[in-house]
Order: C-alpha cells, then sequence, then structure tokens
C-alpha cells in the first residue's frame, strides 16, 4: 500500500460563486440581511432576530450561521423559520418571474 | 509584541496586580539573585524548567540584568498563574482563581490573566567556542516578550507553538546569564480557559554552531508498506555542515535494536529512505513506536543528534472506503479537549497529559481534536504512546475577530509562524493525522475568507504534504463555487463545491447532522466526519458511521470537562412558564459539558455512551426530582440532571425517572427483590428506555436480555451517611524531578459505599518527597482554592495532585474530615 500525497496548489485564484436564492438552510444570516427585502421578511416573521442581527456578541457568527440551525439552540422557533422559508421562496419565485 | 498589545493595560487587571507592582519595587532593593548551579553541556533535550524566579506585576521594565530579584518566587516549569488564587483579598466575588470582575467573565472561568515576568539565572562555563546555544519554548500563554542579559530577543504572539530563540549572540559564556520573559493575558482574548505564563516545557538544545541539524529539521514519513516491509522517507535539512560530515539516520525498535539504518554525506538537505523488514505498526490499537535517530557525524564524532518517536503508519481517507489506517478500517470515536488539565490549569506536565488520554482511551475514545489549537509536545507524546488519532487545530479566527483582544489582531502578520511552528513541530507524531486550519473561522465564505483557507491550506501542504487539510465549519458551507485548474486541490478543479470546504480535503461539520447525508447526495466525492457533536446524538452518529462509508466518525463536545465556557452544559432548574433560554453566570466556572469530569469521573453521558460504544450491556440513571412548578432546561451541550445513585432522602413515595441505557432488547427493573417495570426496546428507542418507580430506599435492579439471554444487570444501593474516606493513588511518583502523582479521595458510608453527593470538607496532609500542587472537585461552581490543601468533595470525591521534589522520595499523604474517619497513603516511586 501507498501513502496519499496532497501536494499544493499553483496559485491562488478566486473560485467562481454560483447565485445563491434566499433561504434559511444554506444562506447566511449577514447574507441574508444584505437583502433589503429578505430581512424585512425576517424580522416580520422572526422579530426575535433584531436583537441577533445587531449584537455585536453574535456578529462573529452571522457570516456562518444561516436561520434554521439556530432553532437547535432555542434562538428562534421553527414554526418562525417555516414562515420565513415560504415568503423566501415566494421572493425568489417572484424575481425569476421579473427575470 | 505589538506596540498596540504593549500600551493596552486592562483596568481591571492593573487593580488586581496592583498589590505586586509594591512588592516588585521592594524587590529592587534586595540583592540580586545568584545564577544557578545547573550543569549544562553539549548536547539536546536539556531541562531548562527549573529555578525560574516569578512576579505577577505588570511594570513595564524587569528585564534588567542588574534588577534585583532576590524576593521573587521560586518556581518550577510548567506554571500558570491564572490557576493560583486571584490577587486580592478572597470574597464572595473572589474566590481561588476565580474573580467575578475577571476580564474574560465567563469565557474565560472568570479567572484573571494580566502580567507575569520571569527570570531565570544560569551560567554555561567550558563550552566549546563553537557552541551554539538555542532555548526552545514550547508554549507561552498568551503572548510573551523576551530578553537575554537585557537585550531583546524577540516575542511571540501565538499562545500554543512552540519557538526558539537562538541566544549565543547575546550570551555571557564567562560569567552570570539572565533570561526573561514577560507573558501577558489582556482583556477578553480567548473563549476558553487559556491560562497564562510559561505553561509548557522549556529546552536548552546546544549544539555546534559549525554543523548541526536544523530546528524541527527532520521529517520521516511512511511512503509504502508491501510484502512484508516499510519504506520510510526521511529529510533533513542541516545548516552549516562540514563537506566531510555524515549523517546517519537510524530506526530503533524500543528496545535499542537496529531496524534500519540510511547514511549519505552531509548537505543543506539529505533526502534518505529506511526500509524496516517486518514492521512493526502503529495504529490506535497497537501504537508501535521505534526511536527515529538522526546522527550528524564526523569521523569518529558525534557533531550533533535528534532522537525523536516515530511510528510505521499509513494513514488513507476517501469517500469511498472512509478512514484506513495500515489498510484496515477505523471509524473515529473522538472527542474534543481543551488544553487546561483541569486542576492544574493549563500546566502541560506529562504525566496529567497521559492521564487524559488514557482516561479517554479506557473510555472507548481512539481520536481526539485539539480544539482550538496546537498541542503540547507531551500531549502529542502521549497520544502517540497509547494509540490516540490527533487532529491537530492551528485557530479559532483568522482576520475576523471572535473577541475584540484575540489573536485576529496578530493574525495577517503571524499566521505563517503559527502554521509552520505547528506543521513542523509535530508532523512526525504516527498520532497526528490531519491538520485543521480552524474552527468556525467568521468570515470564511466570504472572498477574503476563502483566500485565507487556499492560503492556509497550501501552506500546510508545502510543509507536510503527508496528511489531509481539515477544519470545523459550523452553519451554513457558503455559496456553491468552482475552483480553478490553478488553485484547486487534487482531483477538484471544475467541480461544484462550497466555500468553506473547497480547499478543504476532509470537510468537519460541527453540529451538522442533519447535513450529512443530504450533503453527500450532491458532493459525493465529499469526506466528511462531525467535528462537534452534542451527547445526546451519539446513538444517531454511530448509526451514520456505520451505514456510511464517507463519514469517518464523530467528536463530541467535551470529551472532557474543561475551565471556562462557563455553565455551557448546564442543566437548570426554571420555572414552567420560563423561556427556555438562559445564560450562566459567576459562580460558574467551569464548562461541565464533558463526557469525563474536570477530575476524571465518568457523567452521566459517559455511561450512555459506554452502552452506545458497546463498553457496557447496561447502565442506570435516576433523574433528581423536580420539584413541582418548575421544569429542567437542558443545554444543547448538556444532559438530564441524572445520577447513578438510588439515594433520594425526601423523595419517599414519589415517582422517580429511572432511564436505563442498553444495548439489550428488554430490560426488567426490580426494587427490594419486586420487579417493579418491565420494557421492550426497538431501534427507535435509540438504546434507551424510562420507567417510573415510587422511590423507596434498598436495592434498584436492573436485568438487562437481548433474545431472551441476560446481557448485563445493574444494581443500585441507597447509601447511609458519610462516615469515612478513602485515598486511592491512582499512579506512583515518577522517579524524576517534577513528575506527578494522583490521589483521589472519596466519602464512604459505614459499608464502604461512595456517597453520591457528598460535600464534604476534606483537608490533605503531604510529607515526604513531594508536595500537594492541586486539590479540589469537579465541581463547576468556584468553590474554592485549587491550591490549598483544603476542599470541598463534590458528588463523593476530589482529587489530589502531587509533584515530587528536587529529591523524589517515598510520601506519605493523609486526608482528614470533620467526623469521618480518616485516611492515608503511601506513594512509591516507580
Amino acid at each position: 500500500m501507498d501513502a496519499p500525497l496532497y501536494q499544493p496548489a499553483r496559485k491562488f485564484e478566486p473560485p467562481r460563486v454560483l447565485s445563491q436564492e434566499p433561504n434559511t438552510t444554506t444562506m447566511s444570516l449577514s447574507t441574508l440581511v444584505a437583502d433589503p427585502e429578505a430581512k424585512a421578511i425576517l424580522l416580520a416573521e422572526a422579530p426575535a432576530m433584531k436583537f441577533v442581527i445587531g449584537s455585536e456578541e453574535f456578529r462573529p457568527y452571522l457570516d456562518n450561521m444561516p436561520l434554521r440551525p439556530l432553532t437547535k439552540l432555542n434562538m428562534v422557533q421553527p414554526g418562525e423559520v417555516d414562515r420565513v422559508e415560504a415568503k423566501l421562496q415566494a421572493l425568489s419565485a417572484k424575481r425569476r418571474g421579473e427575470k | 509584541m505589538t506596540q498596540d498589545n504593549r500600551l493596552m493595560i486592562d483596568r481591571r487587571a492593573a487593580l488586581a496586580i496592583a498589590g505586586t507592582v509594591a512588592l516588585s519595587s521592594h524587590a529592587g532593593r534586595l540583592s540580586a539573585a545568584t545564577a544557578s548551579e545547573e550543569a549544562f553541556s553539549m548536547g539536546r533535550d536539556q531541562d531548562f524548567n527549573h529555578g525560574w524566579r516569578f512576579l505577577r506585576s505588570e511594570s513595564a521594565s524587569l528585564e534588567a540584568p542588574a534588577l534585583d530579584d532576590s524576593a521573587w518566587r521560586i518556581l518550577s516549569l510548567p506554571h500558570d498563574y491564572s490557576i493560583e488564587d486571584a490577587p486580592g483579598e478572597p470574597s464572595p466575588t473572589r474566590i481561588g482563581p476565580f474573580d467575578k470582575d475577571s476580564p474574560g467573565g465567563p469565557a474565560t472561568g472568570f479567572t484573571i490573566g494580566g502580567d507575569g515576568w520571569y527570570r531565570k539565572h544560569f551560567r554555561l562555563p567550558a563550552l566549546p567556542s563553537d557552541a551554539r546555544v538555542e532555548i526552545l519554548f514550547d508554549g507561552i500563554s498568551v503572548t510573551s516578550e523576551l530578553w537575554l542579559n537585557g537585550h531583546p530577543l524577540g516575542d511571540h504572539l501565538h499562545g500554543y507553538t512552540p519557538f526558539a530563540f537562538d541566544l549565543t549572540p547575546l550570551l555571557n559564556r564567562r560569567g552570570d546569564n539572565v533570561i526573561v520573559v514577560r507573558s501577558r493575558n489582556m482583556g477578553r482574548n480567548s473563549r476558553w480557559y487559556a491560562g497564562t505564563g510559561i505553561y509548557r516545557d522549556v529546552r536548552l538544545d546546544i549544539i555546534p554552531s559549525s554543523s548541526h541539524i536544523a530546528r524541527w529539521g527532520v521529517g520521516a514519513w511512511t511512503r509504502r508498506i508491501v510484502d512484508g516491509r516499510a519504506e520510510i522517507d526521511v529529510t533533513t535539512r542541516l545548516e552549516s555542515a562540514h563537506t566531510d560530515a555524515a549523517l546517519v539516520t537510524r530506526l530503533l525498535t524500543s528496545d535499542g535494536k537496529l531496524a534500519a539504518e540510511a547514511r549519505s554525506a552531509a548537505g543543506s538537505e539529505v533526502k534518505q529512505t529506511l526500509t524496516v523488514m517486518n514492521p512493526r505498526l502503529w495504529s490506535p490499537d497497537h501504537p508501535e513506536l521505534y526511536t527515529l535517530q538522526s546522527k550528524l557525524e564526523r569521523g569518529d564524532a558525534v557533531l550533533d543528534r535528534v532522537d525523536q518517536l516515530f511510528g510505521v503508519r499509513i494513514v488513507q481517507v476517501d469517500a469511498a472506503q472512509g478512514l484506513r489506517i495500515n489498510g484496515s478500517p477505523v471509524k473515529l470515536r473522538g472527542g474534543c479537549i481543551h488544553h487546561d488539565n483541569g486542576l492544574l490549569g493549563a500546566c502541560a506536565f506529562p504525566e496529567a497529559d497521559q492521564r487524559r488520554i488514557r482516561l479517554l482511551k479506557k473510555r472507548g475514545f481512539n481520536a481526539i481534536r485539539s480544539s482550538h489549537n496546537p498541542t503540547s509536545a507531551t500531549l502529542r507524546a502521549a497520544c502517540d504512546r497509547y494509540g490516540m488519532l490527533l487532529i491537530e487545530e492551528s485557530f479559532d479566527m483568522w482576520h475576523a475577530a471572535k473577541l475584540k483582544d484575540d489573536y485576529s489582531r496578530h493574525f495577517a502578520q503571524d499566521w505563517q509562524n503559527a502554521i509552520t511552528a505547528m506543521v513542523m513541530g509535530a508532523r512526525n507524531s504516527p498520532s497526528v493525522i490531519m491538520w485543521s486550519i480552524g474552527n468556525e473561522i467568521p468570515s470564511r465564505s466570504t472572498p477574503e475568507g476563502v483566500e485565507w483557507s487556499w492560503k492556509l491550506a497550501n501552506l500546510v501542504r508545502q510543509l507536510d504534504p503527508t496528511r489531509p487539510v481539515t477544519a470545523g465549519l459550523n452553519g451554513t458551507l457558503g455559496p456553491t463555487v468552482i475552483p480553478s485548474d490553478n488553485s484547486a486541490r487534487r482531483g477538484s478543479a471544475g467541480k461544484l463545491d462550497e466555500a468553506s470546504t473547497v480547499f478543504l480535503d476532509v470537510a468537519g461539520y460541527n453540529y451538522r447532522i442533519e447535513d450529512i447525508e443530504t450533503d453527500h447526495r450532491s458532493r459525493p466525492e465529499r469526506i466528511i466526519y462531525a467535528s462537534e457533536t452534542f451527547a445526546r446524538d451519539a446513538f444517531d452518529y454511530e448509526q451514520l458511521a456505520r451505514r456510511a462509508p464517507y463519514f469517518l466518525g464523530e467528536f463530541v463536545w467535551a470529551a472532557m470537562d474543561y475551565l471556562g465556557e462557563a455553565g455551557v452544559g448546564a442543566t437548570v432548574r426554571v420555572p414552567q412558564d420560563a423561556q427556555p433560554t438562559y445564560a450562566m453566570s459567576f459562580p460558574w466556572v467551569g464548562a461541565w459539558c464533558g463526557d469525563i469530569d474536570l477530575i476524571g469521573n465518568q457523567k452521566p453521558q459517559s455511561l450512555a455512551r459506554d452502552v452506545v460504544w458497546d463498553l457496557s450491556p447496561l447502565e442506570i440513571l435516576v433523574q433528581r426530582p423536580i420539584p413541582a412548578g418548575q421544569k429542567e432546561l437542558i443545554s444543547a451541550w448538556g444532559w438530564y440532571d441524572e445520577l447513578p445513585s438510588w439515594t433520594w432522602p425526601g423523595a419517599e413515595g414519589q415517582n422517580m425517572a429511572v432511564r436505563l441505557y442498553t444495548s439489550g432488547d428488554s430490560v426488567d427493573l426490580l426494587l427490594n427483590g419486586q420487579k417493579v417495570g418491565f420494557g421492550k426496546l426497538t431501534s427507535a428507542d435509540k438504546m434507551r428506555i424510562e420507567m417510573l418507580v415510587p422511590y423507596a430506599p434498598g436495592k434498584l435492579e436492573a436485568v438487562a436480555y437481548k433474545d431472551g439471554n441476560v446481557i448485563g444487570r445493574k444494581l443500585l444501593e441507597t447509601v447511609s451517611a458519610p462516615a469515612k474516606l478513602r485515598l486511592t493513588v491512582e499512579t506512583m511518583l515518577p522517579r524524576r524531578r517534577s513528575g506527578l502523582a494522583y490521589v483521589r479521595v472519596e466519602v464512604l458510608d459505614a459499608a464502604g459505599r461512595i456517597v453520591p453527593e457528598a460535600e464534604q470538607h476534606v483537608r490533605l496532609s503531604v510529607t515526604g518527597g513531594a508536595e500537594l500542587i492541586g486539590f479540589g472537585s469537579a465541581n463547576p461552581l468556584a468553590v474554592g482554592s485549587y491550591r490549598a490543601p483544603d476542599a470541598r468533595t463534590y458528588r463523593g470525591t476530589a482529587l489530589g495532585i502531587l509533584r515530587a521534589n528536587e529529591q523524589p522520595g517515598r510520601t506519605r499523604v493523609e486526608a482528614t474530615s470533620d467526623g469521618l474517619i480518616g485516611s492515608s497513603a503511601q506513594i512509591d516511586i516507580t
């Protein structure tokens, strides 16, 4: 048997980034709230998130954290997340239609 | 040390150490300390841990050679002044090392950092003129500045990486030398207990200037194992090597026999291959170790020599077959650990690190993740020795801060130093299976974060291309991306990936069990392990590991309790109508989320894991009664408030929730010989069944069956009042200065049974060849000093830690407690 090797790459080139529709499972909160319409949906359906997205303590985590996993930490209720998700999907559908 | 950091004086820390400033002023009037009489000679790896003088002081300049330090405390390393009692008078908000006003707050367990000064006087007479003297620090927390004979040597910014200085140019070869270290731990810089000071080993290497092996200059890896032989490639960097010198590299068995040898002419970089016939392979179950010996020779003279442990093993990992060691599949039964050694704080004693690894091996763990920093050499050596796989982790943040004073301030200038030290210092340890470039890194999926990810991963691969690169990833993996041919890791160019994983060989998922199989369907080549998990999910991870080859296994958060992140695993009682959130505060100082507690006892989640991991067929745990009108809130990292106890005074007649954890398919429950419960388990029960039993003192017995056969019995008995103490010596005292021995204290009833919730004040006295350096319990609240001879047991136990004196000798320990029969034990030298 031969040991594997993990050779370094030649040089850095930014990877091509595919566009992402707003959602509660894979989009980070920081990306979500950078979209004014998505942010409005979030705050309408889960008003307690205003504290989270405005909190200095949580700021470092917003880049990595979508909305839905916060249900595990009791920071948002599953029903609220479901409503946000439904409205975000409608928003995306509307935007696709506009295109 | 940056200018910004030099100027930053935390106001509360300044107040706390005001007393030591006064002491410093006083010391200046006394006569100068003299150099130690330690004898140093040519050679590497010389103990430089003794005879240091220490002062906790925020004075800006105590490095002058003529400074009178004779009144400073003399101590031996490792040393962590954050685990010593906090400066100032004890009070309800200042208990032992804990202070409610600590700058680090709950994150660091309310401990105090601040400034500390270390000075060591030494002489190096009669060294050859060609001698080069290097000092190696395995780690100083959090940042440090160093001087020799009043001249700056430099500074160090990463509190967990080793570093060395060449003392030669500033050395006084004929007279006294004084090396000075200032350690600093300021503001809010860590999310857990970091400790402060020279908390790891210090070594002196005295080698020829003209020809020697470079620092961390030997890199060896097993390239091939085939037909009963192993081929090991060794690359050795030499500095200023004589052209007529030779490099002789040998592999020696544990009993000193030659297993392989290669001899080459010296050069700046020498590549050799060792061929070992019938190698003894290293694995978690059989951690066979060799000594890799590198000798630089010139004629009959040995100019330099480096010895290090080495294991012959090949680690392979792919999505089709998972992790294999020497061709055999291995699932990771892992745990995350922080670096502290409980009552000893951050101090990295070999015996303390060995004990941690032994405790975890005994509970079925075969892997640890050193969250979120590189390990000490002593912990790594323990992993090598006991067969514990290790993920070495470098950072908890990169360029974006988690806390205002954290390492992100230094990251851009220091990341290469940190990665280099981590990889080069540990690359020959067989236990290290992956390099982690970070944990839950903020902004890692942004364009800037993705570029940092590439830089870090690529530097690791340049330094050590023999191990995969990983990271611990929470939340979302970020947008979908496609890497170019130039920047992609092997085989991934042009393929869909995510921003957080695109440059990783293996993806670590933190708390994302529901995503693992979903992600596998869209990214079938991704190799995944769970880099952090909740203890409550142990059964689900075990099942996933059995059915999914691409899933390597899990790392529970946390394998052992640690100081800091106060109360993150707490279980509390709140009114029925209370919101399901809470935050713990002082006097909580411990995390309380470990399978194993701070002093090494199994907690309920560990007993449950024993069943899931097939170490035990049956365990019984009983829920502590919840008062009417209240409910139990369990943190995501926590567990039911349950105990393996049938001693619940005051609960007579009350229905008790008895949880049975079993690998059986049915279970009987008997109280005082009468059957009070029967249950059948299906896979949906996840090895746990709960029964309500009216409490009556006596014997509660469970019997587990599988296919009609008894597979396990467990008995809990109601115990009576505390009557006596029992001292148990865990390990004898090593025959070396500063070796540790551990003594367990238990509170027993008259029948000799541990009283499960006894909180008894106990005093330890020690005579002979050792001193008591730690005494306390697993209580996650601030209840006292860890340095005093008095402590209060928690859940019936406490732990004493003894350190051998300069002349280790037979030692006697006595434990006393008012109203109880005391106990004594003799500790011999091994």
